[in-house]
């Protein structure tokens, strides 16, 4: 949960960073258009944009279960990959925070060590790193629907992620924000928490999915593929026609596509 | 081995160390408390201590009036009994003995209660700002029963005695020398209360139900 | 207390059907913190006030030994008795010792979940002395035969109908037999019964929040006066304390306590702040004639050596599980031991094995609302993913799971193979899910499913392959 490595490893911003692009295993396999809003993004504030092939999770599932040796051989992989870029982004807290915690895992590795705190220090989560390092502040993108937005954890407390989205979303053509209440209680996912308790994640989901109902809005945001996936889970079950998206795709105005769990060719929400 | 041998054993084992040497266990001695430095006092809201006293003890649902005399004390209380539908009878703290309560038409009894008190009389050592809380010194001037028993808690405070923090009371308690710490020292802030049905609040749990200060300035 | 810790499951799931505890358990839900946040913004040195608390803390733990030795020689010094009791066996013989040499028959507790820990009230009903608690939270579910669900407000999860129950039951022997349905007339009665109690004991035990060294002096909060009732009326007082409650001065005690009541109830100060300092002195006309302190170890030696050293910071204040979603779902009785939430989940394991209570660690989303507000700052989801390192190395977790995580681990560290993997796997199930868009179930992983949940199917081709095929049109 700590930010490790936080130091930064520019102090002046490059004009053209090289950004190596950490898409996340749930965005490679169930999001595509995560990764391609992401990129999109990137582009716009000047990045040049790259995508390691030898990428592939960060390690949380081990991390989290306690096979810190296996989070460790993980992470071997994803630091060899990015180690070379100016910037690591990831459009996700959760694995951003990961890579954060990587120095961690190897206490008694002093080599590997040195190398997972350099990459830590330039890894960001995607949202923050275009309005904090990039000093983005407003999105050319229309989004005309009520929306609320739910604080991914991980993102929220480990590296302060709350008010980025806010100012970027408020950029939004036509997109109305309502406040989610308890927009910062988990939402019952945790990783693989969710399949070891599942009757009371399912409780926190379906109190997320209250909570969504309460606020009339039609389409849930989120900066976790997880969260959001769970949050879609518990929301299609419901049927009550709201859909999600992750937030890159509202503000690369590439929420052109069904949402998370919708029939496909059921059709873009806006543009 | 002793059971303080043993449990002192096992936190050294715990800590990886041996017992500290006498040069190690002075410097811990002379330390200003753990952190070695001026303890950090919150800042108050702006104004006089007595307006921040009250404004603390009206916050916990406590109530003050203030008299100019220690000798208007048994007139007020007098007041308060009457005031709240009271017989004139109070247990008052031997240390306010000397005051007039029968002119005040009150039936005082002094000394310790077991229970059958509905309005207790004591005098507080010191009044903290911070949180509008009362500080009793038990002895045989006053007992502690005194705070806890009756179902109305008067307690007269002199302006003077009032503080800001409660950290000048440790200074001024070890300032007393000899004497030190009295077997308790009762830090009162407000009535009792208990929120343990549903979370409702209830004042007068076990302790009083109601709790004013009577200010002599 | 005996551990049913590794019911964890059953007893959570049992919690969530339970209708009555989630009428209990919604009222408390944002009553704590919505109280807690009002508490800490009116205070802006509070965070500066966790620096310090966390190295006042921190201080004394390496310190121990020569602050313990310290308090205790002033206990003696004021005529008090110190006993070190280093398992729970040898707290409970202590306290029984001294309640048969004082020759009593009633004695009443004040609040102490050290009390709780150890067990006492069994062994003193087992010794044949009749005990009552005084915390109106306590004396309800000692009415109930239940162990406290929460660390401050033992009886949250109970109703004022269930309450109102219990009194009716148990009050007729005193000539009570009006049923009640009030909260105010149901205190009331709790106070007629208690206040002959109080004056009828021959021993009143109370734990103690704080224990200072300088001076010997035992420090309880309360809000309801019975600690003070409690420690004042009987003839002997009876503390009983973990040994990391010690800190060095008043001063220490007073940082912490600004802390304490904030963080748990959201009041600036407690009630009640007692100092208690050796028995009645010689002119005393009201006190306890002794004063017994019993340090209890129990395990909190053996947490000074590692990472666990940083949970003996914890001043026992209930934020980390006012603000934990998982306890706010299931409330405490289902973590099975003396201590709920993300502090109980630490504690549990570490006091009664990890075999026994292994789900307690893993019953956790690691969200870090608890680290957030707690006032040490103990790296709590630190602490549990620790705790979940060591029940991997044990091998006591699920089988399925670690050959999940290793084929995982092996897939991810190939990633040839893993692309090929995640694009056949992307492609069959954007095609089994067809025109849903999502599945209602799934062979093997029913647990997902099991929580009330679809699972939204992936859109079709992964990204690398997308990216791919997208550099190779622009002819990268």
């Amino acid at each position: 949960m700590s930010a490790t490595g936080s130091e930064t490893t520019t102090d002046r911003p490059i004009e053209h960073p090289r950004v190596g692009l950490f898409v996340t295993c749930l965005a490679d396999i169930y999001r595509p258009n995560v990764g391609l809003a992401a990129v999109a993004l990137l582009e716009k504030v000047g990045c040049s944009v790259e995508v390691p092939q030898t990428q592939t999770c960060c390690g949380q599932p081990s991390y989290n279960n306690g096979d810190l040796a296996g989070a460790a051989r993980t992470a071997r992989n994803t630091i060899e990959a990015f180690e070379d870029f100016d910037y690591v982004v990831v459009p996700s807290g959760s694995c951003a925070g990961m890579l954060h915690d990587y120095p961690r895992l190897f206490e008694s590795e002093p080599g590997w060590q040195q190398r997972a705190r350099a990459m830590a220090g330039k890894t960001h989560e995607l949202i923050s790193f275009l309005t904090d390092v990039r000093g983005l502040d407003a999105v050319d993108a229309s989004f005309a629907r009520a929306v609320t937005y739910h604080d991914s954890c991980h993102g929220l407390r480990a590296l302060g992620i709350k008010e980025q989205p806010r100012r970027l979303l408020a950029s939004v053509g036509g997109l109305e924000l309502r406040e989610l209440n308890d927009s910062e209680i988990c939402c019952g996912f945790g990783g693989t928490f969710c399949v070891k308790y599942p009757e009371i994640s399912g409780r926190m989901v379906a109190d997320k999915a209250d909570a969504i109902a309460a606020t009339g809005a039609k389409v849930v945001l989120g900066g976790d593929l997880g969260c959001l996936l769970n949050i879609a889970g518990r929301l299609g079950r419901e049927g009550g026609g709201v859909s999600v998206y992750h937030v890159a795709e509202v503000l690369a105005g590439m929420a052109d596509v069904p949402g998370l769990g919708d029939p496909p060719g059921s059709g873009g929400r806006s543009r | 081995m002793s059971g303080r041998e043993t449990v002192l054993a096992s936190i050294r084992r715990g800590l990886g160390r041996g017992p500290l040497g006498d040069a190690a266990r002075r410097a811990l001695d002379e330390r200003q408390g753990a952190t070695d430095s001026a303890p950090l006092l919150p800042k108050l809201p702006k104004g006089p201590l007595q307006q921040v006293f009250r404004a603390g003890l009206e916050k916990v649902s406590g109530t003050m009036s203030e008299v100019a005399k220690l000798d208007e004390v048994p007139g007020a209380v007098a007041g308060y009994l009457a005031g709240h539908g009271l017989g004139p009878e109070a247990a008052v703290a031997p240390s306010l003995e000397s005051l007039d309560w029968s002119g005040a038409g009150i039936q005082a009894s002094f000394g310790p209660t077991r229970g059958g008190d509905y309005a207790g009389v004591s005098l507080a050592w010191r009044g903290v700002a911070e949180n509008g809380s009362l500080v009793l010194l038990s002895g045989p001037e006053n007992p502690t029963s005194l705070n806890f028993l009756p179902d109305h808690h008067i307690v007269v405070l002199h302006g003077k005695d009032l503080v800001a923090h409660l950290e000048p009371v440790w200074g001024a308690l070890r300032e007393r020398g000899e004497k030190g710490w009295p077997r308790t020292v009762n830090v009162i802030t407000g009535p009792s209360r208990t929120a343990d049905i549903e979370l409702t609040i209830q004042l007068g749990a076990h302790g009083p139900r109601s709790l004013h200060v009577l200010l002599v300035d | 207390m005996e551990s049913l810790s590794h019911a964890f499951k059953e007893r959570s799931v049992h919690a969530l059907k339970d209708e009555t505890l989630q009428v209990a358990l919604n009222r408390a839900k944002d009553g704590f913190a919505v109280k807690r946040a009002k508490a800490v913004e009116g205070l802006p040195e509070f965070d500066a006030l966790r620096d310090r608390a966390v190295a006042i803390k921190n201080h004394t733990l390496e310190n121990l030994d020569h602050y313990l030795e310290r308090y205790a020689d002033a206990v003696e010094r004021n005529g008090g008795k110190v006993h070190w009791a280093s398992s729970a066996e040898d707290a409970r013989r202590i306290v029984v010792e001294i309640c048969r040499a004082a020759g009593a028959k009633m004695i009443t507790k004040g609040k102490s979940m050290v009390g709780e820990e150890v067990g006492v009230n069994g062994a003193l009903e087992g010794a044949g002395f009749e005990v009552v608690e005084t915390d109106l939270g306590e004396y309800i579910i000692q009415l109930a035969h239940e162990p406290p669900s929460h660390i401050i407000v033992p009886a949250v999860h109970k109703t004022r109908g269930q309450i109102a129950d219990l009194f009716h039951e148990n009050h007729q022997k005193y000539g009570l037999t009006r049923k009640l349905s009030e909260v105010p007339e149901m205190v009331n009665e709790a106070r007629q019964v208690l206040r002959s109690k109080y004056l009828e004991a021959d021993v009143g035990i109370t734990g103690a929040n704080f224990l200072i060294a300088e001076s010997g002096t035992s420090v309880i909060v309360t809000n309801e006066g019975n600690g003070d009732l409690t420690c004042s009326l009987p003839r002997v007082h009876i503390v009983t304390a973990g040994i990391e409650k010690v800190v060095p001065t008043a001063e220490d005690a007073t940082t912490l306590l600004r802390l304490l009541a904030r963080s748990a109830t959201g009041q600036d100060l407690t009630t009640y702040t007692t100092f208690s300092t050796g028995p009645k002195r010689a002119d005393d006309t009201d006190g306890p004639e002794e004063y017994h302190v019993v340090l209890v170890d129990s395990g909190r030696s053996t947490m000074l050596a590692d990472q666990f050293r940083e949970m003996l910071r914890c001043i026992r204040c209930g934020a980390c599980m006012n603000h934990c979603p998982v306890y706010g779902a299931i409330g405490g009785h289902a973590y099975g031991w003396v201590y709920p939430g993300p502090m109980g989940s630490v504690l549990t394991p570490l006091s009664v094995g990890l075999k026994e209570a292994g789900n307690l660690p893993n019953a956790c989303t690691l969200n870090g609302h608890c680290a957030e507000v707690c006032p040490v700052r103990i790296p709590l989801p630190d602490l549990l993913r620790t705790l979940r390192h060591r029940e991997y190395q044990l091998k006591l977790g699920l089988k399925p799971l670690r050959w999940g995580l290793a084929a995982w681990v092996w897939f991810t560290s190939h990633p040839r193979i893993y692309r090929l993997g995640t694009r056949v796997q992307a492609r069959m199930l954007a095609t089994l899910a067809g025109r849903k868009g999502r599945f209602t179930r799934m062979p093997l992983a029913g647990g997902w499913f099991k929580g009330g949940r679809d699972l939204p199917a992936p859109q079709g081709e992964t990204f690398m392959a997308v990216w791919t095929r997208r550099r190779k049109e622009r002819g990268q």
